[in-house]
């Protein structure tokens, strides 16, 4: 690779609609997938396409999302050079702009030595070869390019995310938020390629309005005043903005094609960090169909249609359809579950039903205060 | 000056040939063993859970595999400033290199790096034995009974005694003979291969027993019996608990199956004494409509459409709409073609079944080695 990329990820997106399932956690740090957080796949487009310095911008509240990261190591990126570098907004408010927690450490961008910038949020799930669309960044002669995917669902999916608007040419002319009044839209996935000193004088701009800004609207800005063209993603788009795309992405994964293009395409690993558990165990009395099952479960139940992550116990007698259920979770025998959204931690007494709707799931929050076995 | 006060020694060097084709490229230690484990995974385990963190391996045979399974250690959190994992292969000296002749003088050619640390106690361990246990305690006991070597001993059925080396003990736990291989054993204490030995007795012992030539250079047949015959107090230490020997096909599968039984020899789930592991890069498992598992162990990246009952599957494998395994152990990244039938087996990672075809351990545990592309039935 001739010119050298830094990547920037903002894990500072709202997560008011997520809602409990947010509440202790960035966006980042929600689990998907059985074993995987949201940030993985992000880190790992960046990693795959040879990017070695990451900087996550991250909020006051990121203990989990740090936890995660850690050194880095899963990704490696723990490197003497480089690597992952986790920036943390201090600032007690609710709201955090990475335009601002990168004002506050410009240093580190000024001093480090890569040329041009990804900066991408993480709350798009994506696998794909992002190495491709820096090559045409750099062929195109474009200020800016902004990654997207054509979707014919923006009526029901991808909502709140930005639509670009195209000239012949495939410069980006206009920007609109997805308010899901057309099925067809290009949405954004605010994921950008420029040259570090575009952004650096991009944040310097910001400096007579102010940093509170996200960098996702500052570039949005400087469409029509500058070259900002697409690159098109055909790929598998998912989205957590929410807690009904959150358990739709989900269940998305239980389909084979998407399974096999996320997470069995060899170019493209998606890296996560690493647990010690065990294999999973099946019982005698288990029946477990259409189904992603992380290590560690130990499963004398029924599971239909359904996510469960690490070291999930279900007993003889339970039935799980169409739901999630997070780490550490114990299922009782008789529990009926249907439509749910189990978080970490939870323990379900025996013959407890829950019933969501496929519109409205229900979400238990993780259990905090119970530390009796 | 800091020193240490056990040093443990794994013999990880040994070929393994009961093991067949599955140690053809590979030392038995690196072994796959138990869905995502490898047989050294249990004594590193059991270094790190007891707080024994100066480790180290003597290898010899094919030890690619097991170099960089190991690597700094990272997995048994025994990347150490001062200690850790060492690799120990046979080396070069000014007066030519030696392979390593024996168990025993493997430790005698690695005296310099145990000396390094200065410890009072030295641990031996095999490296392919499928066990938990705390080494601690076991240094507690050898301490309270002002011993100059202890060994684990483990309760065998009679009719299995001949198979191991047989400790013969007085009342008090006090070894007055050890038998290896008897044809008519006196007791059923079989050594688990596991010593704590005082260093300053052990390296007088490994370098007296080095200068007689007639020696084998062996811990059981030369070591032990040489410091018995010299009236030094050998104590046995009982063990309790589950301990298997996977060196041979059948106690291997055994051991697998011995996972799976539910009234659970062995729990690989304690979160008190965790295994731990080198985690490949996997997703979770895929479990699709016409799955049917029943009492298996299924680890990540696996892909199962077909049935699976009473077996262990490692990462990365594929079953079939339609094919059926049974009383099996599935190495990596193995694919069973759709209708394929496959019983009483181990495959070697990367093994694939082409549809419908019949795989069958009958009289005896049928290894398929790996990287085989099965087109016809095998039954034996």
């Amino acid at each position: 690779m001739e010119k050298r990329y830094l990547g920037i990820i903002s894990a500072t997106e709202n997560r008011d609609d997520l809602r409990r399932l947010a509440a202790h956690r960035s966006i980042g740090a929600i689990p998907l997938g059985g074993k995987y957080r949201v940030i993985d796949f992000v880190l790992s487009n960046m990693v795959n396409a040879g990017i070695t310095t990451i900087a996550v911008l991250a909020e006051s509240d990121s203990r989990s999302l740090r936890d995660h990261v850690g050194t880095g190591r899963a990704w490696d990126l723990n490197r003497r050079h480089g690597g992952i570098f986790v920036f943390s907004d201090t600032a007690k408010e609710r709201l955090t702009y990475d335009i601002k927690m990168l004002k506050d450490n410009i240093e580190y961008l000024v001093k480090s030595k890569e040329e041009n910038v990804v900066i991408s949020s993480t709350h798009l799930i994506s696998s794909f070869d992002l190495k491709k669309a820096m090559d045409k960044h750099e062929s195109s002669g474009a200020d800016i390019t902004a990654v997207y995917k054509k979707v014919n669902t923006a009526d029901s999916e991808y909502l709140d995310l930005g639509v670009f608007d195209f000239n012949g040419d495939g410069t980006i002319e206009g920007v609109h938020r997805n308010q899901g009044k057309d099925k067809k839209a290009n949405i954004s996935m605010e994921m950008f390629i420029l040259s570090k000193e575009l952004l650096l004088d991009l944040i310097e701009k910001c400096s007579y309005i102010n940093y509170s800004r996200n960098s996702t609207s500052i570039i949005y800005e400087q469409i029509g005043k500058l070259n900002i063209k697409g690159y098109e993603y055909t790929g598998y788009l998912g989205v957590v903005n929410s807690l009904l795309s959150y358990f739709k992405t989900n269940m998305d994964m239980l389909s084979v094609e998407t399974t096999k293009e996320l997470f069995f395409d060899e170019e493209n690993p998606v890296y996560s960090k690493s647990k010690d558990s065990s294999p999973t165990e099946y019982y005698e009395t288990s029946k477990v169909s259409n189904a992603l099952i992380a290590n560690g479960c130990k499963i004398k139940g029924e599971v239909k249609k359904s996510i469960i992550s690490r070291s999930v116990v279900i007993e003889e007698g339970a039935y799980i359809e169409n739901s999630i259920i997070l780490q550490n979770c114990t299922i009782k025998s008789g529990v009926k579950l249907k439509n749910v959204i189990l978080d970490k931690n939870v323990t379900l007494s025996e013959g407890t039903e829950l019933k969501g709707s496929e519109l409205y799931p229900l979400v238990i929050e993780k259990e905090l205060t119970r530390y009796e076995k | 000056m800091m020193k240490k006060e056990m040093v443990a020694m794994i013999l990880a060097g040994g070929q393994g040939s009961r093991l067949k084709l599955l140690t053809k490229n590979n030392a038995k230690p690196a072994v796959p063993f138990g869905g995502k484990y490898r047989i050294i995974d249990f004594p590193l385990s059991n270094c790190s859970n007891s707080g024994i963190d100066a480790v180290g391996v003597l290898i010899q045979y094919k030890p690619r595999i097991l170099n960089t399974y190991i690597g700094i250690g990272r997995t048994w959190d025994l990347d150490r400033n001062f200690g850790g994992i060492n690799l120990l292969p046979p080396f070069m000296q000014e007066n030519g290199g030696f392979w390593y002749k024996g168990t025993a003088n493997s430790i005698y050619q690695n005296i310099d790096f145990i000396s390094d640390y200065d410890p009072e106690y030295v641990l031996i361990l095999s490296g392919d034995h499928i066990y938990k246990m705390d080494y601690n305690k076991m240094l507690k006991y050898h301490k309270e009974r002002n011993a100059d070597a202890t060994i684990a001993v483990i309760d065998v059925p009679l009719e299995e005694a001949s198979r191991f080396g047989i400790m013969n003990v007085k009342g008090d736990h006090e070894v007055y003979e050890f038998e290896e291989k008897p044809e008519h054993p006196k007791s059923t204490l079989a050594s688990m291969g596991v010593y704590i030995f005082n260093w300053k007795e052990l390296k007088k012992a490994l370098i007296e027993d080095e200068e007689n030539e007639k020696s084998t250079n062996d811990f059981g047949k030369d070591i032990i019996p040489k410091l018995l015959g010299e009236g030094k107090k050998l104590v046995v230490y009982p063990f309790e608990g589950y301990w298997k020997d996977v060196g041979t096909l059948e106690s291997l599968w055994e051991a697998n199956m011995d996972l799976l039984n539910p009234r659970k020899k062995f729990d690989i789930f304690d979160n008190d004494w965790r295994i731990y592991s080198k985690a490949l890069n996997k997703p979770s498992q895929v479990i699709g409509e016409t799955a049917n598992i029943k009492n298996s162990l299924i680890t990540e990246g696996c892909v199962i459409d077909g049935t699976v009952e009473n077996s262990v599957l490692f990462s990365g494998v594929i079953v079939e709409k339609g094919a059926h395994i049974k009383d099996s152990v599935i190495m990596c990244n193995s694919v069973i073609g759709s209708g394929a039938v496959v019983e009483r087996a181990i495959f070697g990672n990367n093994v694939s079944v082409a549809n419908g075809k019949r795989v069958y351990g009958k009289s005896e545990i049928l290894l398929i080695e790996e990287d085989r592309k099965v087109q016809e039935d095998i039954i034996k």
